[in-house]
């Protein structure tokens, strides 16, 4: 075995570095799915009777479906009677400020690394933390509130803006959509909801860390970011997960819609607990998310940074609907170990004049599977358009795989969509260009994946190209024979 | 009736006299298959883009004995001619003097059965409905045997008629080609169709190269513009064997060209190429795939497409590098232009990787000519008509300059200039 290949062993082995779980004591539904768990959730959050309806419409609808088989992933069929689908921590009191928070909380952030008055004094980055399902504590809020804009969690906005999520809720990811959507509207715990009103460009990153804690809870969290006409926000979602035995369930929904002018930022850093090196345990992540550009000159911007899971099957997608919207799609995959991903994105072209960019680098290591999966369709009348993609595969090892799915579909003769895709490993001749001038084969490594990464890091804010930079580092650093 | 019961109404009268060439249980199986999975739907990933739904209905006649081959129209080269009117031999047309002291050339009804067992049907990636439908009625169609270290000295054209006079017609011919070690042949296979009516073709042509053969093929869509095509070419490369693959597509209904390549030793070397022109209401589908089996291969492919008025395209490519196929180069390219509003392309450049030290990369564009380029040609007096033309020949050269026979490459040339002129 080369010395490459130690490397490569020693660094993919190297364990989960956030394994640990929180002994908080949780008010959890009883196992398994029916109308009177969705009942059991909606009344839990005393939730108004529109909202219990959808719900129960959306329940209706999925015990009509079955489970989608079309990615490229394989796992054992899940039970899904066998799934807490509420758990909540147990707040006795209602807290005033960060310091009531429950110590052992307190320490599982900063053991993640966030911890909540650091970050609210030196980075700015007001914290919506979601430690399963329910919101425990939103900072900055007084200070965003000032501008109008309203972050907090979805449950609290169903009681406070009713107007609002009644009129957007599902409006972008229709409770119809697919298998996943369907389950996740039926029996979603809470989330973040955000609204940037007109003209209002958001001083800070709004940022959300999801958290599963409770053993055997699935996670379906909500997410609905509104941004109005002529507003700009960034945000951020990180997840990190302690050590399972078991496949844990991850089936969130994320919907955006920006307005006239407005621009969305959504980064995402995701390093759920990926299953150990022989594929036991790890999160499964279905993931919907997808956003509409509502209005002209619109623009979604999706950036993500996926290191975890077990399994995930994710594809944040853009509508551009307004004329001159624009859409992009920026994506760092990394697989090792067992880990399958089937990630990428869908590009709707609608609106005259729309642009979309898509830029997806995959790496595989180990014996993982990495697949991208696109879709661009450009629509007759969205004439002018252009759409440029590039996705790039890395292999490390010759036991894992990389895979290209793009659709592409173009209705009209004004529009120009290019696609270009490529498949290498490290050159040897870079590896030794970086040898001959002192820089030992690990950090020649590090260097020339960094590079290749490094137009989707760039689009990280500051402290997630950090972070990010951080897990990269950890999965695979080294992992080149 | 439609027109897989169609079909299986026919397979009981053909199966008592069906040869015995191809094994029965073959036949049976492929025929069981076509029943249990039915005629292709858009529920299938392999045919997501193509819908066959609106013949299933037509009153195809299986069995089109008597056929007349009035209005065939001969390519001006010199080759060893073979004519299929309504997929079944018409010997007095056919020409192939002298070429028993090269080949093997045979029904495939009549072929040994142990160069079948060795030969035929090997690779068979995305068997559907049709294909199983193809085998189990195999029984007409070309069988050439290339002898070791022999080179044909001319190419060997086959032209498949549809006489449509007498009503809508289905033919499902096989043809079957072995070269032998060192063997060397060039193969055309050309479509056309008389009479008004529409017409299925639903073929299939494998390709069996031993160590250090040649094999380059064409094939040439011709048909009426209410023919339906669906063929399937099936290559398997034996060490260090060399193909050359062009399919050019410019009339029918609905075509659908598959071609599947198989890299299955060490050395070998694909080349595929792919011309389309769409216009009315023409639906052209292409899916390719390389499977890369084994390390040191070499793939090219180059697939070009211009649309107009409301047709469609499709164009689905699949590189398979498997496991221990390292050192693999692959590449692929798709390139469309489209000239009207409601032309529409679909395409699907699909790699699917699992060796580490390869070289691989696919692209696709769509888009339209060039303004630039079209300003350049006009500000020299050239008229706007002639300059589109001008350009979209330059496009589709890239892949006419493929045809190694000069004068084939010439007439299919000027028969492009003239669908492309306005």
């Amino acid at each position: 075995m080369s010395d490459s290949n130690k490397i490569l062993e020693e660094l993919t082995q190297s364990d989960y570095k956030y394994g640990f779980v929180t002994n908080i004591e949780n008010e959890s539904a009883p196992k398994g799915l029916s109308e009177d768990t969705v009942r059991f959730i909606s009344a839990k959050k005393n939730e108004p009777q529109w909202l219990l309806d959808w719900r129960l419409k959306a329940f209706r609808h999925w015990l009509t479906l079955e489970t989608p088989t079309w990615a490229n992933v394989t796992f054992p069929a899940i039970d899904y009677q066998d799934i807490i689908y509420y758990s909540a921590p147990k707040q006795k009191v209602t807290l005033n400020s960060l310091d009531e928070i429950d110590p052992e909380l307190r320490a599982t952030f900063e053991k993640l690394g966030i911890s909540l008055d650091e970050q609210k004094r030196l980075s700015g980055v007001a914290v919506d933390a979601v430690i399963d399902s329910v919101s425990i504590t939103t900072t900055f809020k007084v200070k965003l509130s000032e501008l109008g804009i309203i972050f907090c969690s979805m449950s609290e906005a169903v009681h406070e803006h009713p107007e609002l999520v009644k009129k957007y809720l599902g409006t972008v990811v229709p409770i119809t959509d697919n298998y996943f959507t369907a389950l996740n509207s039926a029996v979603f715990s809470d989330g973040s909801f955000c609204y940037i009103p007109k003209g209002v460009r958001c001083p800070m990153e709004l940022s959300t860390y999801f958290r599963i804690n409770a053993a055997n809870t699935g996670q379906f969290e909500r997410t609905l970011l509104i941004a109005d006409e002529g507003s700009h926000v960034s945000y951020l979602e990180g997840c990190t997960a302690p050590m399972r035995d078991e496949n844990q369930l991850h089936a969130a929904v994320v919907e955006l819609i920006s307005m006239e002018r407005a621009e969305i930022k959504y980064s995402t850093v995701q390093n759920w607990y990926p299953g150990d090196k022989n594929g036991k345990g790890g999160i499964y992540n279905f993931v919907t998310k997808r956003g509409i550009c509502a209005g002209d000159h619109a623009k979604i911007s999706w950036t993500q940074v996926e290191t975890g899971s077990a399994i995930t099957w994710k594809y944040p997608s853009v509508i551009l609907k307004g004329d001159y919207s624009i859409g992009e799609f920026y994506s760092v995959a990394v697989t090792n170990n067992m880990q399958q991903a089937d990630t990428g994105t869908k590009m709707i072209h609608i609106g005259k004049n729309t642009r979309s960019r898509i830029v997806s680098k995959g790496i595989s290591a180990g014996k993982s599977q990495n697949s991208y999966r696109g879709l661009v369709e450009v629509k007759p009348r969205a004439i002018n358009s252009r759409n440029f993609s590039q996705c790039d595969s890395l292999l490390m090892g010759d036991q894992c795989g990389a895979h290209t799915f793009p659709y592409i579909e173009v209705g009209n003769p004004s529009s120009i969509v290019e696609h270009e895709a490529t498949t290498s490993k490290i050159g040897e001749d870079q590896v030794f260009y970086c040898n001959q001038r002192g820089i030992d084969t690990e950090k020649a490594v590090a260097l020339i994946v960094n590079g290749y990464c490094k137009e989707v890091l760039n689009q990280l804010p500051m402290e997630f190209a950090v972070e990010a930079q951080k897990l990269l580092a950890i999965s695979l650093e080294g992992s080149v024979g | 009736m439609n027109l897989k019961d169609l079909i299986l109404q026919e397979y009981k009268t053909f199966a008592p006299n069906a040869s015995t060439a191809v094994p029965k249980v073959l036949r049976e199986e492929s025929i069981k298959q076509l029943s249990e999975w039915g005629i292709p739907t858009i529920k299938q990933e392999e045919w997501k883009y193509t819908n066959l739904k609106s013949i299933l209905e037509t009153p195809f006649k299986l069995n089109g004995g008597n056929g007349k081959a009035e209005g065939l129209h001969y390519y001006n080269i010199n080759a060893y001619k073979l004519v299929f009117v309504n997929g079944i031999l018409n010997a007095t047309l056919s020409d192939t003097k002298g070429i028993e002291a090269f080949a093997t050339l045979k029904s495939i009804s009549e072929a040994e059965p142990a160069v079948l067992e060795k030969h035929f049907n090997k690779f068979h990636p995305f068997k559907d409905g049709l294909q199983a439908s193809n085998l189990a009625f195999a029984q007409h169609g070309v069988y050439l045997h290339v002898a070791k270290g022999k080179v044909l000295p001319k190419p060997i054209i086959v032209y498949f008629l549809a006489d449509t006079t007498q009503g809508p017609i289905l033919a499902q011919p096989r043809n079957l080609v072995v070269l032998e070690q060192g063997a060397s042949v060039k193969w055309i296979e050309s479509f056309q169709s008389t009479g008004n009516d529409t017409s299925f073709t639903n073929i299939c042509s494998e390709f069996f190269l031993h160590q250090d053969s040649h094999l380059e093929q064409y094939k040439f869509q011709e048909e009426n513009d209410k023919a339906y095509h669906v063929g399937t070419s099936q290559v398997v490369h034996l060490e260090k064997s060399y193909s050359h693959s062009a399919v050019m597509t410019w009339s029918g209904a609905l075509v659908r060209n598959n071609l599947n390549i198989h890299l299955g030793a060490e050395y070998c070397e694909a080349h595929l190429y792919g011309l389309y022109l769409g216009n009315n209401n023409r639906h052209i589908d292409n899916h390719t795939l390389v499977d890369h089996a084994k390390p040191n291969c070499y793939s090219n492919e180059l697939y070009k497409g211009i649309l107009d008025d409301q047709s469609t395209g499709v164009f689905n490519g699949k590189i398979w590098v498997q496991k221990d196929a390292q050192k693999t180069n692959a590449f692929q390219s798709n390139k469309n232009v489209l000239l009207s509003a409601k032309a529409t392309m679909n395409t699907k450049p699909q790699l699917e990787i699992f060796a580490d030290d390869v070289k691989c990369s696919h692209g696709a564009t769509v888009g339209q000519l060039d303004e630039e380029a079209l300003f350049f040609l006009r500000a020299r007096g050239i008229p706007v008509a002639q300059a589109r033309l001008l350009l979209m020949q330059a496009f589709s050269d890239d892949v006419l300059n493929k045809i190694t026979i000069p004068e084939l490459q010439e007439e299919i040339t000027a028969t492009l200039a003239q669908r492309l002129r306005p």
